[in-house]
């Protein structure tokens, strides 16, 4: 975390007040729906095959940067452990900072946290006594980058990477690269009003 | 770092704070925001042990952790979370989401018509509001360090460990003028399979003879419901609250938890009439009960403990332009039951008189007196206060005074064994306490500076001085055993110990603009003198103790909240026996961990950072706690839970 937590003020002091415009807060809202592959990872993938996976983001401007939230599902297939892939659900919350390279193309830094859930297949029995729930799940947090492009005021795309860990008594460590698709529109009132 | 502040504080350019909603009452930066129970404790001030992070042993400063815990009240009416000398957060009957602040009177006075001894905590909930009101908040979370995908390599298994929730507290509330009613509920449920309890807590509920190990999940339920109606002629206040917790209980004589369900009944009626305009009677009746039922473990162990008492009280107050002043008396029928235990039914009575009196502008004085009866026997406390103001923003204050507890109050374990209560034969534990029990005898003397530096700063120092002339000190030397950590040893009360403590608290507060301000409180205590007995007890507690908190708040709908704590090292001499012994995780586990234990807890930092959003103008808050960010492993107790990083999450709804 020590880590984590210099990540985030070292991204704030990067940015001078003279780069921070003022912004609407929530005046519009992008949808993004994301392919993702693991690129590489730690010790977790040894043993645990990732499939491709997708998800979905959904982002609002703030008076200052964006907030997001998001969900990205992975199936890891097993390939030690009898019976033990598992279904991987990451949802997350986070900020992140737009910095405009041109009118159109967009270089994109944030920080996620959330919380991985993992389904494994089946319960785990020890020896006929031991029964332990194939429920598990634990904090995680995820540095990110991405470049988009926007080829309207609509639609647009980016792609991006992901250094996520999620801090297992072995920590689950992995670059994720995914694409995605955008949709930004503007924000209904009742949108709007339930952001403040 | 300053820069870094003013970078922060910057970006509050006027252009960004436009079209953002006025904030409601209460949710200012002043208030304080509590995710938990060791938030609640940071604000007041005690210092706390902890095994399970649920349930504590306070220290105010005067008596301890193994002394009195404090009572606590909330909307003019006191409950007590205390079973057998530990504090159950689970018990208060306000969720954390609902509480906008606390007040905190430490040692003893009068408050609200409460003559309190050993402390008072009040809880001051959200106002309600006006017609029909809901609130739903749930919580999760738990500590780092989840066994993860591995649990499935068949030569590595683990448990699930380490569960903060679900947590979930729900009520309505409907005011209609001055008249109102409200209903809470709560559930707990929180699994404390930290790495260095594990084994001791999976093996006190192993059932050995069938083959089967227990769930070990801890769940708390608690329901209140209140009505009364306010007016300036008259406050009237009904309550009942019952609430029952599947538990574990730390029993200090033994060394170690015992599983047990707890149950706590209360129901109160409270009245407040106005006799003028500032002067009136305070009226309360209650019934409390608290009983423990045997929860299945091990070793057969149960309390098997009922006790009810009936609370009669009257206090007269008057609060003048030049003086104030509130007298009154209670009565209490004490009636327990529990094995062996010989006649546990009996009165006991206070009476209590506290007065003010404005000198002039710069003098004010004030004195409280109260006196407690208890069979043939009587206890005294007085103290008074001189209040001065040589000038325009700096105020002293010097206060000195004499108390004395029935041992009732400052060590009811040993009190009601001293009737009979066959607890100890039943633990099959070696004693040695006393016949006849002294009561705790202490004077105390402080003085305190306050300085109001400017509107945004200010400063505090208090030199706190206390003497026992009596003081009653559990000792308990832990055996070492690897399954369950410990086995007792000899259980003695060292019985009439006297010695001196000093104590010195400096606090300063700074609002820098209405989005930041930030505070420091630092303690520091020491023993002056005392025989080893009394040094031992003392070195528990940390020497210096360090709290920083900062409060940021760049828009109306978000705020970011950082604390910062150092502990300096304790030493438990009750837990020699364990130093440097070994300690394991669970046996089947993976990554199997071999660690020691020891009875000096080290010093430590821990930083702690929190941030929450509103929605729908603040109808919907999202928060995030992130605790113990270094990671840094730290206990409060030497038995205790290890705390590593963690995290809540929490969402509220308030309509």
């Amino acid at each position: 975390m020590k880590i984590i937590s210099l990540l985030v003020l070292l991204l704030i002091a990067t940015l001078s007040p003279r780069q921070i415009a003022a912004q609407e807060a929530f005046e519009e809202f992008t949808i993004n729906f994301t392919g993702n592959k693991h690129i590489s990872g730690g010790t977790v993938l040894h043993s645990w095959e990732p499939n491709p996976g997708f998800g979905f983001e959904i982002n609002t401007p703030y008076y200052f940067g964006n907030f997001e939230a998001g969900y990205r599902y992975v199936r890891f297939d097993e390939l030690d452990f009898e019976n033990s892939g598992f279904h991987s659900h990451f949802v997350f919350g986070g900020w992140f900072y737009r910095y405009p390279a041109s009118p159109e193309l967009f270089v994109v830094t944030g920080i996620r946290l959330g919380n991985r859930f993992m389904l494994h297949d089946e319960d785990k029995i020890y020896g006929d006594e031991y029964r332990f729930s194939r429920e598990e799940s634990e904090f995680g947090y995820e540095v990110h980058f991405r470049i988009e492009y926007k080829l309207s005021s609509v639609a647009g795309f980016y792609i991006a990477t992901s250094y996520n860990r999620t801090i297992f008594n072995i920590p689950f460590s992995s670059f994720v690269g995914s694409i995605g698709l955008t949709a930004t529109l503007e924000s209904p009132s009742w949108l709007k009003r339930f952001l403040r | 770092m300053y820069s870094f502040l003013s970078f922060l504080i910057s970006l509050n350019l006027s252009g960004f704070l436009q079209d953002q909603p006025e904030p409601v009452k209460g949710d200012s930066l002043e208030s304080v925001f509590y995710l938990g129970s060791t938030d609640l404790f940071w604000q007041s001030g005690y210092q706390y042990a902890s095994l399970d992070r649920m349930s504590f042993q306070l220290n105010s400063g005067r008596y301890g952790y193994y002394g009195p815990q404090p009572e606590f009240m909330l909307n003019d009416i006191p409950f007590n979370l205390t079973f057998f000398g530990t504090t159950f957060s689970q018990f208060i009957p306000e969720p954390y989401s609902r509480i906008e602040e606390i007040r905190v009177n430490k040692g003893s006075g009068v408050y609200r018509g409460t003559g309190y001894s050993s402390g008072l905590i009040e809880i001051k909930p959200e106002p309600m509001k006006e017609g029909l009101s809901l609130f739903v908040s749930g919580q999760y979370g738990h500590n780092s360090g989840e066994p993860g995908p591995w649990v499935f390599d068949p030569n590595r298994v683990t448990p699930n460990v380490e569960r903060f929730g679900p947590w979930v507290d729900a009520g309505i509330g409907l005011k209609i003028s001055g008249w109102y009613a409200r209903g809470t509920l709560r559930t707990h449920s929180n699994k404390n399979l930290d790495e260095f309890v594990q084994t001791r807590i999976i093996n006190l509920r192993e059932l050995s003879a069938e083959n089967e190990f227990l769930s070990v999940e801890n769940t708390a339920t608690l329901g209140l419901i209140e009505t009364g109606f306010e007016s300036e002629r008259m406050d009237f206040r009904a309550q009942a609250m019952q609430a029952e917790s599947t538990d574990f209980l730390y029993f200090h004589p033994l060394t170690r938890e015992i599983a047990t369900r707890l149950h706590s009944d209360q129901y109160s009626v409270f009245g407040r009439i106005v006799i003028q305009e500032n002067s009136g009677i305070r009226l309360l009746y209650q019934y409390r009960e608290k009983k423990t039922e045997y929860r299945r473990n091990r070793f057969g162990q149960s309390f098997d403990w009922n006790q009810k008492k009936q609370i009669f009280r009257g206090s007269y107050y008057y609060e003048g332009n030049r003086a104030s002043t509130e007298a009154g008396a209670q009565n209490q029928i004490i009636e327990a039951n529990a094995p062996r235990l010989n006649d546990g039914t009996f009165n006991q009575t206070k009476a209590f008189v506290e007065q003010w009196l404005n000198v002039n502008k710069s003098i004010k004085i004030g004195t409280v007196q109260k006196a407690e009866f208890k069979e043939d026997d009587i206890a005294l406390q007085s103290f008074g206060t001189i209040r001065l103001k040589p000038g325009s923003r700096w105020t002293t204050e010097f206060e000195g005074g004499y108390s004395e507890l029935f041992s009732i109050t400052a060590n009811p374990i040993d009190y009601w064994v001293g009737r009979g209560y066959g607890i100890y034969d039943r633990l099959r534990l070696n004693y040695q306490v006393p016949d006849q029990i002294s009561n705790t005898r202490k004077s105390t003397f402080s003085n305190r500076h306050i300085f109001n530096v400017s509107d945004q700063f200010q400063m505090e120092a208090e030199l706190e001085w206390i003497h026992h002339y009596s003081i009653n000190i559990p000792f308990q030397k832990a055996q070492y055993d690897l399954p369950f950590s410990t086995m007792p040893g000899l259980y003695t009360l060292h019985g009439g110990e006297s010695g001196s403590r000093y104590q010195l608290r400096f606090a300063a507060n700074h609002t820098l603009s209405e989005i930041f301000n930030q505070g420091v409180v630092v303690w520091f205590n020491r023993t002056a003198n005392g025989n080893e007995n009394y040094r031992q007890y003392w070195r528990t507690i940390p020497e210096i103790l360090v709290q920083y908190e900062a409060g940021y708040r760049p828009y109306s709908d978000i705020a970011i909240n950082l604390r910062l704590q150092y502990r300096s090292e304790t030493e438990w001499a009750e837990f020699e026996n364990l130093d440097g012994e070994l300690n394991r995780s669970f046996h089947a586990q993976y990554p199997f961990k071999y660690f020691h234990f020891s009875n000096r807890l080290p010093e430590h930092v821990r930083l702690d950072l929190s941030a929450s959003k509103w929605f729908w103008e603040q109808r919907l808050r999202l928060a995030l706690t992130l605790k113990n960010i270094f990671g840094e492993n730290f206990q409060s107790h030497p038995i205790g839970t290890r705390e590593g990083f963690g995290y809540y999450v929490r969402l509220d709804m308030r309509f």
